[in-house]
């Protein structure tokens, strides 16, 4: 009877296990959508972008909606650089006091105020030109990114020509734009070394 | 109850044998003289009786000449005699009998008695000793039954006493006599019979073929265990005797028609001439049809000669039958005539002798396994490759063909020299007729359909019904449509079907780059075993090989090596794999990928994005179960290099301590790229001394983030701003000190958390004399107190 008793007891334990494993992976994991890409427009955190765009990367799911959220990103980052052109001048990374004191130095510790303020001016503007520069560079490096994995889907036959465009055209952009940023997938796409050139058939779109 | 007189005598029993080990069918007694040995006697069950030696109790035994048969009643024997104690085994058996003295209870065909009274062996075991030879056996060839070799080593199982090499226990398995070392005097010795020729030691012709074992192992070169060594269905024996035949050849005159057709249809097996004349006046010579008789000739039939074949080639030797027959007078339905694994057509094309087999015959040089030219590619191997023996370099390309072999290239191409830009790998093929039959001849060649400028490549059976693996070194990223052709039936084939159409298939990639593999796509079904005998299963049909390789490039353009496998956090690997058309790859991150990325999971290609810290991710794809993967090493910068901004001077006011440069800062290790991350300057307070003491405390405020762009080939990543790196203006009086800021430098990837990598020093060095050194990042520039340029 004792061992019967086992039995059934360690039958048991088997039949729960595979359910304590189905919830913890149902863990919820970052999620990408049109809503948080577009938010992108109004506070211009090129971060934003970023992990919207490597969200996406992780993610499993239908190749056609990743691929229309890959537009959004696209069309977002390279309105952005429409809009934004890149500043002229160098950013530094340490200035020095107008006065002739180490560069790098923390303002706090140039004891003429009116040179401090100078100096603060001075690190103010420097900041500022250095995170437009680097927002621009960010911005362009995720557009080109997005570029690249737009290609891969269409050499993939994940997505045609006629989707990418008509992903790029749903966004409120200009024409022009619209049609350069058609343009430049198509041209990223007919770059790739393997790949079915643009009118030849396409191969069967696979389920990811 | 019935009473006898048995006798205990002190050692005046001779003990036989030591005493046995304890039996299920036997009891121990003992019993005093003057006493009565007594047992009741079971109805028809029969007793026989061993007496202990009395100087040795109970180990050594004799039988008494008693046999007795139970009756519902007390058997009972006085026991008498000069030992103070006697020991008695009973022994007994169920048999029914009626005639327990003759009865063989063992089945060693001795009777009972004879073994109690004559031989001292145990009437109820077969084989008394133990030893596996029955008893028997052991008194027919004078040898001790209650010796298993333990007091004369001839008498047991491994003993040997003809000296002949073959153990007593082989000698009687084998019907041999141990006592003669030739028992069948055949001339063959008992051991040599048994192991070496595998025939009857007893039997001077084991085959029944009428040739003795003797001749036919030293005489004739057949096999004394077949009686129809060639398989022609003529008994050995009656084609030396009779038919003046050769019993080691189906086809005697080497006129293609096997020699008991050739007896049965009134034809000369020994003539070869008569293979050239026509019995049916058809203009269709006998042994032309002969070897078409599957498709319906017959020498005998007359046949329309004008509807014959001539333009095939059904043996796939490059020559059609015309040219064979006509011009060769080799076997059209034989793609290698005279069996020696070359073709026909090479052999020819070469000056060699295709209707002689040069693997027993012929120059040493013509030999399938010489190699005259020296290339390292022997005769049967350049026949594979079509390639000149003569001649290490057939096209005069400058690459020999074994080089041109192995790398991938065409030997029989001057305009294709140089290896594949991929390289290639070795695939094996392994095909042919494994069936019992070993009927077939097939022929296994890949037509190239991407990726391969070359022709088509193929490999052929070098014997019948020997399945062969040979190698082809294929191009990488290329892909084949993959054929089995029949190539021929074995002309010594008898059965039926003919042919039998069976065969195996199987490709394996070997190499070892695990971005390369050999993926075979069998939708028709035509790889592995196929025993469909009736039909020629591949017939029509093809599978296709992808020579399938994963190769990868870097987003980034420098360095300059793109397809670098190691790279920096954030960067981006274009993977791809070829041939474009491979059937539904997936894609899949192994190894150990951190935050690292890889998308999509579906097609020819794929991005992997190296995660924000070190980390060694692999991207695997599988194709059809076979899985080619690139491995990845990720790494983070480890150092700053500061170097001084091209265009830029040295600033300095004269008469005051001071120095100072632009510099632009590079990012180690100097082979991968940082293109994806962006760095910035940690807080941190300086330490001052000498001159500089005062200074001590000084803090370096947290700088804003700067991104990294591309540099330049040698140091491929530099921040995107300059770094202003100079001292304050000092004034005299000057001594020596130095001031320090040990700045932590930081990086993130995609905005994500930041991580110290480096702690760059800003040194700067006051001398007694006013002279003033600013260094930062290994770059330092000096100053004299005097010195009136600056440019900045």
């Amino acid at each position: 009877m004792k061992t019967r008793h086992l039995q059934i007891l360690s039958f048991a334990l088997a039949l729960s296990t595979p359910v304590n494993i189905a919830s913890a992976g149902d863990e919820k994991k970052p999620e990408s959508s049109l809503e948080k890409i577009t938010e992108f427009r109004q506070s211009e955190d090129d971060t934003l972008l970023a992990q919207q765009l490597q969200f996406l990367k992780k993610q499993t799911g239908s190749p056609s909606d990743k691929a229309k959220l890959i537009c959004a990103i696209l069309v977002e980052a390279d309105k952005f650089l429409v809009n934004h052109e890149r500043p002229k001048g160098t950013p530094a990374l340490n200035i020095a006091p107008p006065g002739g004191g180490r560069s790098g130095v923390d303002p706090a510790s140039v004891a003429d105020p009116i040179e401090r303020a100078a100096y603060q001016k001075l690190i103010d503007e420097n900041k500022k030109l250095a995170e437009t520069h680097r927002k621009h560079a960010a911005v362009a490096k995720i557009r080109d990114s997005a570029v690249n994995l737009l290609a891969v889907y269409r050499v993939n036959g994940l997505i045609d020509e006629a989707e990418v465009d008509a992903a790029i055209r749903q966004h409120e952009i200009s024409e022009d734009q619209k049609i350069a940023l058609g343009q430049l997938v198509k041209a990223a796409t007919a770059n790739k070394a393997q790949h079915p050139t643009d009118g030849a058939a396409e191969p069967e779109k696979p389920k990811e | 109850m019935r009473s006898r007189l048995l006798a205990i005598f002190a050692a005046a029993i001779t003990a036989l044998s030591l005493a046995p080990a304890q039996e299920q069918n036997s009891e121990i007694i003992q019993v005093s003289p003057d006493m009565f040995l007594r047992w009741y006697g079971h109805d028809d069950r029969t007793y026989f009786v061993q007496v202990s030696d009395p100087n040795d109790h109970l180990r050594k035994w004799t039988w008494a000449t008693i046999i007795e048969t139970g009756n519902d009643e007390d058997i009972s024997y006085e026991v008498d005699g000069t030992a103070d104690k006697g020991f008695f085994r009973l022994w007994f058996s169920d048999q029914p009998t009626t005639d327990p003295d003759g009865d063989d209870f063992d089945y060693d065909g001795l009777t009972n008695w004879d073994e109690v009274s004559t031989h001292q062996t145990n009437p109820l075991k077969w084989d008394s000793d133990d030893d596996g030879l029955p008893d028997d056996w052991e008194i027919l060839h004078g040898l001790d039954p209650n010796d298993d070799g333990t007091t004369d080593p001839a008498n047991g199982a491994n003993g040997d006493p003809d000296g002949d090499g073959l153990i007593n226990l082989d000698e009687y398995w084998y019907y041999a006599d141990p006592n003669l070392a030739d028992t069948d005097g055949d001339g063959l010795n008992d051991f040599d019979e048994v192991w070496v020729y595998y025939t009857y030691p007893d039997s001077t012709d084991t085959d029944w073929d009428g040739l003795d074992d003797f001749a036919e192992v030293f005489t004739y070169g057949t096999d004394p265990w077949n009686w129809d060594t060639d398989e022609d269905t003529l008994p050995d024996g009656d084609e030396v005797l009779i038919h003046s035949t050769d019993p080691t050849e189906m086809d005697t005159d080497g006129d293609w028609m096997w020699d008991d057709w050739e007896l049965a249809n009134n034809l000369d097996p020994t003539d070869a001439a008569d293979g050239l004349l026509d019995a049916d006046s058809d203009t269709l010579s006998n042994q032309l049809e002969f070897v078409f008789l599957d498709q319906g000739y017959d020498p005998f039939v007359a046949n329309n000669a004008a509807a014959f074949p001539w333009a095939n080639d059904p043996d796939w030797d490059g020559l059609t039958t015309q040219v064979e027959f006509v011009t060769h007078l080799t076997n059209p339905r034989q793609h290698d005539t005279d069996g020696d694994g070359m073709s026909d057509a090479w052999e020819i094309a070469q000056g060699f002798n295709a209707k002689v087999n040069n693997l027993k015959a012929g120059p040493a040089n013509q030999h399938p396994d010489a190699d005259p030219d020296g290339d390292g590619l022997t005769n049967g191997e350049e026949s594979g490759l079509g390639t000149n023996p003569n001649d290490p370099d057939t096209d005069g390309d400058g690459v020999d063909d074994k080089t041109e072999n192995d790398q991938g290239s065409n030997p029989n191409d001057p305009n294709d020299s140089q290896p594949p830009p991929n390289g290639t790998i070795p695939v094996d093929v392994d095909f042919g007729d494994t069936s019992g039959s070993h009927s077939e001849k097939y022929r296994v060649q890949l037509t190239p359909l991407e990726g391969d400028p070359g022709g088509v490549r193929f490999r052929t059976n070098r014997q019948y019904g020997q399945p062969q693996t040979d190698t082809f070194h294929l191009p990488k990223g290329a892909k084949y449509q993959v054929e089995l052709i029949h190539i021929g039936t074995s002309p010594r084939y008898r059965g039926t079907p003919k042919p039998d159409y069976d065969y195996t298939l199987s490709i394996n990639s070997g190499g070892n780059d695990p971005a390369c593999a050999a993926i075979v796509d069998d939708p028709q079904g035509i790889m592995g075993g196929h025993n469909e005998s009736n039909s020629f299963f591949a017939q029509g049909k093809t599978a296709d090989l992808y020579i399938a390789l994963m190769t990868s490039e870097t987003v980034a353009t420098l360095p300059t090596d793109r397809k670098r496998k190691k790279v920096g956090v954030g960067e981006e690997v274009n993977l791809t794999l070829t041939p474009s058309s491979l059937p539904s790859p997936t894609w899949a991150l192994a190894g150990t990928p951190g935050t690292s990325a890889l998308n999509p999971l579906t097609g020819i290609s794929s991005v992997l994005t190296a995660g924000e810290r070190a980390c060694t991710p692999s991207t695997e794809a599988t194709i059809n179960g076979v899985t080619v993967k690139i491995d990845f090493e990720v790494v983070e910068p480890d150092g700053v290099v500061m170097e001084q901004e091209p265009g830029t001077g040295i600033w300095h006011i004269q008469g005051k301590g001071s120095a100072g440069f632009k510099g632009r800062p590079y990012f180690a290790p100097f082979d991968v790229s940082f293109k994806y991350i962006e760095i910035r300057e940690d807080t941190c307070v300086g330490t001052g001394t000498g001159y500089f003491l005062g200074d001590t405390g000084q803090v370096h405020p947290l700088g804003q983030w700067i991104g990294v762009v591309e540099g330049d080939a040698a140091k491929p990543s530099k921040g995107d701003g300059v770094d202003t790196i100079k001292t304050g203006a000092n004034n005299p009086p000057f001594s020596a000190g130095t001031f320090e800021w040990p700045i932590p430098w930081q990086f993130r990837v995609g905005g994500g958390a930041a991580k110290t990598f480096a702690t760059v020093t800003h040194q700067e060095t006051m001398e007694a004399t006013g002279r003033t050194t600013m260094a930062k990042g290994g770059h330092s520039v000096s100053k004299e107190l005097n010195d009136p340029s600056s440019n900045f």
